[in-house]
């Protein structure tokens, strides 16, 4: 695509803008109605960390959470049945207070939406004290496990990216409300996400090596975990080398070991400040 | 750690837990490996340490100390401090520090030796006092330090050589974060300095095969690199009614220097016939311009329609240079010599433009959405390492589509799929595939009754002609998962199985310009069996990982086992026993084989 045709993107982009409706506006039924009948459930919300959360906003927004959640109440009050009340709040009703949880928009990043995943499948609401924080049901690995079971065994492998027993928590890399926040930024660096704990990679270099400046690490490494020593995507490091590098001076006897692995001498298979043929860092 | 306790009013709530214990540790087999693998030790263990103080009645004032992984046994530690004297200021600090090892026997990266750690420091102050805005000021430092042992290459042989790491990181970044305005809006402005000063010593003056006469005698360098590298973000969103709009720009700009002197001196027979010394004497520098930015709209058209547009632009632009001189020094016995120089003045680029768009449109029905689409990208990459360097430019272009459902039954059941294909009509590097196709299907069940299963299939194919490297890729993966749980959640257990089958295909020319074939082929099967269950005062837990991998390529198989009993004792104590067994076994060679059984005891005590 050559981006001179701008003009079609622009009628695209605005005809869609304009068919935007005016929010419905009602007057709210307050928290203490909704404790008449469920005394328990308003008082442990307002002293859980949802409630207190939305009390240090403002009282008038802890005093309008129920139906803030659960939808429009006043059909339900003159006549309570679970017919008449959202009893399991749809994504809309989070993202009325965290809107700026942008990224994960129905609309712009659907990817979760749409096959079904809300909010709630991952946080619970704050009735009582959550598992783990913020709000979660549980800790991220477990909850993204229940559904990315493939991602999660690769963790299992000999050499993967753990903390010791553990693996790493999904969150640590992943922007799982989208990529419109700093996560894609980071991704449009040199290395994305990876570079954030190893600092020693983030370049640039002097003479640099072309398929990370251009594809990052996944060009060779397996970020969950592998088979391979150094999550490798191949086991011998010479095959890895061999598939781009296809004019490799003769001198190089591929039945002896050392020149198996290319990185015996060209050490700084990431980039180099010193040496064009990265015999040093 | 010190821990130093906030001045909070007294009488108020405070919690906590903390559990400690020890490890045994019981490795039959290559110890390297399994600690490359794992990096445990047997030691002592802080399995978990949390302080916290929240007030029993209104108020904002918070403070929060977490901590685990230190003693030795574990090669993450962690720590987490939280304190948020009322409701405008809140102080984070967070450190943690990974111990990396490295040392196989088999393998093409047997050989190198990596013993080194990383510590990232993590401090954050954010004020959230105003109504409109929240501001938060980040500082973070990362320091790498250890030991990397490697061949050195000279002389047309192999000397062992240390590479003692000093590495460090300092970043400051001040953010800007609107709270009340409908278009929300994120700015940061960062400023980071990278150093290097890593050092080179010889770890023996022989040469590996140790028959080689000529020795190594200094082996040295002074070099220091620094580069600073400010970067300016912006981010905003916008969400109405029915309609999203959320874009981001970065910029930033490098700045990388690099002084400092090498030297690798040899003694031609031992030194009697004379020395031969290479020095570098180099000053190295680059600029690097990155500009990115992406635009993700969303737009409601009613009636269950939904339009989805999206673009990202990456531009990055690096020049660099390197002048000095390249020096060889021979000298006889006696110290009398004479200098051989190579004078370095040489130049590089390195350029990458990338651009995509995508445009989707989906219909959602009541418990059921469809969905298509196409996206379509360029990428220019020019890049030339040095003036004698014919460099190459290349362009390519993208497209594609994608294809794709999903049905959902009472929250209960659903089931999605979809399907992409994409092309590239040219290629950056030989690896590249020239056509890409992706099909994925999901199903999730609530059984009732406590069960639940899910069911996945991934299967990818790609390729490339036999003109550029013959490039033939296929990956199938298929899995299933069964689990149960009790109502109150006191009982449960999970079975999972997954297949992966991978092979990779690519034609490759061999240093002698002959014809060859790199295959990666991987068999893997890796089976999970999970649990817990109450009885009595006791609870169980239990986890049970399968792996084999049949493939051609270096095939394996491994167990991973874990059972943990835990008993509550008087006053918030409680007991813990936890069991390891790990073990990992190669087909093709036995040198980095080992059986591990780890066990140990953790004393908790809530309060």
């Amino acid at each position: 695509m050559k981006f001179k045709t701008t003009i079609p993107w622009i009628l695209v982009i605005l005809l869609p803008a304009v068919m935007i409706l005016a929010q419905d506006t009602k007057e709210p039924i307050g928290m203490d109605t909704c404790a008449m009948c469920h005394p328990d459930v308003v008082e442990s919300f307002a002293k859980g960390p949802h409630g207190r959360a939305m009390a240090a906003r403002s009282k008038a927004t802890l005093e309008r959470a129920c139906e803030t959640c659960h939808g429009p109440a006043a059909a339900h009050v003159d006549n309570p049945t679970t017919k008449n009340i959202n009893r399991h709040p749809a994504p809309a009703a989070c993202l009325s207070c965290h809107s700026q949880q942008s990224g994960f928009m129905s609309l712009t990043t659907p990817a979760h939406i749409r096959k079904g995943v809300e909010c709630l499948d991952c946080h619970v609401p704050g009735h009582k004290a959550p598992p783990a924080k913020p709000l979660l049901a549980a800790e991220p690995r477990v909850l993204c496990a229940t559904c990315h079971r493939q991602e999660a065994a690769q963790f299992e492998l000999p050499f993967a990216h753990r903390e010791g027993s553990k693996p790493f928590e999904c969150t640590d890399c992943h922007s799982l409300h989208g990529t419109t926040h700093q996560g894609s930024l980071l991704q449009a660096g040199n290395g994305g996400s990876c570079i954030g704990c190893h600092t020693e990679k983030a370049g640039p270099f002097i003479y640099p090596h072309p398929p990370r400046e251009v594809n990052g690490c996944l060009d060779c490494h397996q970020p969950h975990g592998s088979v391979n020593p150094a999550l490798l995507i191949r086991h011998r490091v010479s095959d890895l080398c061999l598939e781009c590098h296809t004019n490799v001076p003769s001198f190089h006897d591929l039945t002896k070991k050392h020149y198996r692995n290319c990185q015996t001498c060209h050490v700084a298979v990431h980039g180099s400040n010193h040496d064009p043929r990265l015999f040093e860092d | 750690m010190a821990v130093v306790c906030p001045l909070l009013p007294r009488a108020q709530q405070w919690t906590g837990d903390v559990g400690g214990g020890y490890t045994w540790q019981n490795v039959s087999g290559n110890e390297n490996s399994y600690r490359s693998q794992y990096g445990e030790q047997q030691g002592f263990l802080l399995d978990d340490f949390h302080l916290a103080y929240t007030p029993q009645k209104d108020g904002s004032e918070r403070f929060s100390l977490k901590a685990w992984g230190f003693g030795g046994a574990e090669p993450d530690q962690h720590a987490l401090l939280m304190f948020r004297p009322n409701s405008a200021w809140t102080f984070n600090l967070n450190y943690d520090r990974r111990d990396s090892y490295f040392n196989l026997d088999t393998g093409n990266l047997g050989g190198n030796h990596a013993d080194w750690n990383i510590a990232r420091w993590t401090g954050n102050v954010r004020y959230d006092g105003w109504s409109a805005l929240r501001l938060s000021l980040v500082l973070r430092y990362v320091r790498r330090d250890g030991t990397v042992d490697r061949p050195l290459y000279g002389l047309a042989e192999f000397y062992p050589m240390r590479v003692n790491l000093d590495e460090n990181m300092k970043e400051a970044t001040l953010r800007l974060e609107t709270k009340t305005f409908p278009v929300h809006i994120i700015f940061e402005q960062s400023q980071a300095r990278y150093e290097r000063e890593d050092r080179w010593a010889p770890l023996g003056s022989q040469a590996y095969d140790g028959t080689d006469p000529d020795v190594l005698n200094r082996l040295e360098t002074n070099r220091k690199d620094k580069q600073d590298v400010p970067t300016t973000r912006l981010m905003a969103a916008y969400r109405g009614h029915r309609m999203e709009i959320a874009g981001a720009f970065m910029y930033s700009s490098i700045d990388l220097h690099s002084t400092g002197t090498a030297w690798q001196g040899f003694g031609i027979g031992g030194g009697q016939t004379g020395t031969v010394t290479y020095i570098d004497d180099l000053i190295s520098s680059a600029q690097q311009d990155v500009k990115a930015g992406n635009l993700h709209m969303g737009f409601d058209l009613g009636a269950g329609w939904i339009l989805r547009l999206s673009g990202d632009y990456r531009n990055t632009t690096a020049d660099s240079s390197q002048i000095g001189e390249r020096l060889i020094r021979l000298a006889n016995p006696a110290g009398w010599g004479f200098d051989l120089s190579d004078p370095v003045n040489e130049s590089g680029v390195f350029d990458v433009k990338d651009q995509t768009g995508r445009v989707e449109i989906e219909h959602r029905g009541t418990n059921w959405s469809v969905w298509g689409g196409g996206f379509t990208g360029t990428r220019d990459v020019s890049w030339r390492r040095t003036n004698s360097d014919t460099g190459e430019n290349v362009s390519r272009d993208s497209n594609g589509y994608l294809v794709g459902a999903s049905w959902s039954f009472n929250r209960s059941m659903s089931l999605n799929g979809e399907y992409e294909h994409g092309t590239f009509e040219q290629y950056i590097f030989r690896t590249d595939p020239e056509k890409v196709d992706r099909l994925t299907l999901r199903l999730r069940s609530n059984l009732g009754g406590g069960w639940d299963a899910t069911a996945r299939i991934r299967t990818e194919r790609s390729d490339n002609p036999s003109s550029v490297s013959g490039l033939n890729h296929s990956s199938d993966a298929f899995g299933f998962t069964v689990g149960w749980n009790s109502k109150d959640g006191t009982n449960g257990f999970g079975f999972d199985a997954d297949q992966t089958d991978l092979t990779t295909d690519t034609g490759i020319v061999l240093p002698n310009g002959g014809a060859g074939l790199s295959r990666y082929d991987l068999n893997l099967v890796t089976l999970g069996l999970h649990g817990h269950t109450q009885l009595g005062p006791v609870r169980l837990f239990g986890n049970f990982v399968r792996l084999r991998d049949e493939g051609r390529s270096w095939p394996m198989r491994s167990w991973n086992g874990l059972v943990r009993a835990a008993l509550e004792g008087p006053k918030g104590t409680e007991f813990s026993l936890f069991a390891q067994y790990r073990t990992y076994h190669q087909s093709k060679n036995t040198l980095d084989d080992f059986n591990a059984t780890r066990y140990g005891l953790i004393i908790r005590w809530r309060f």
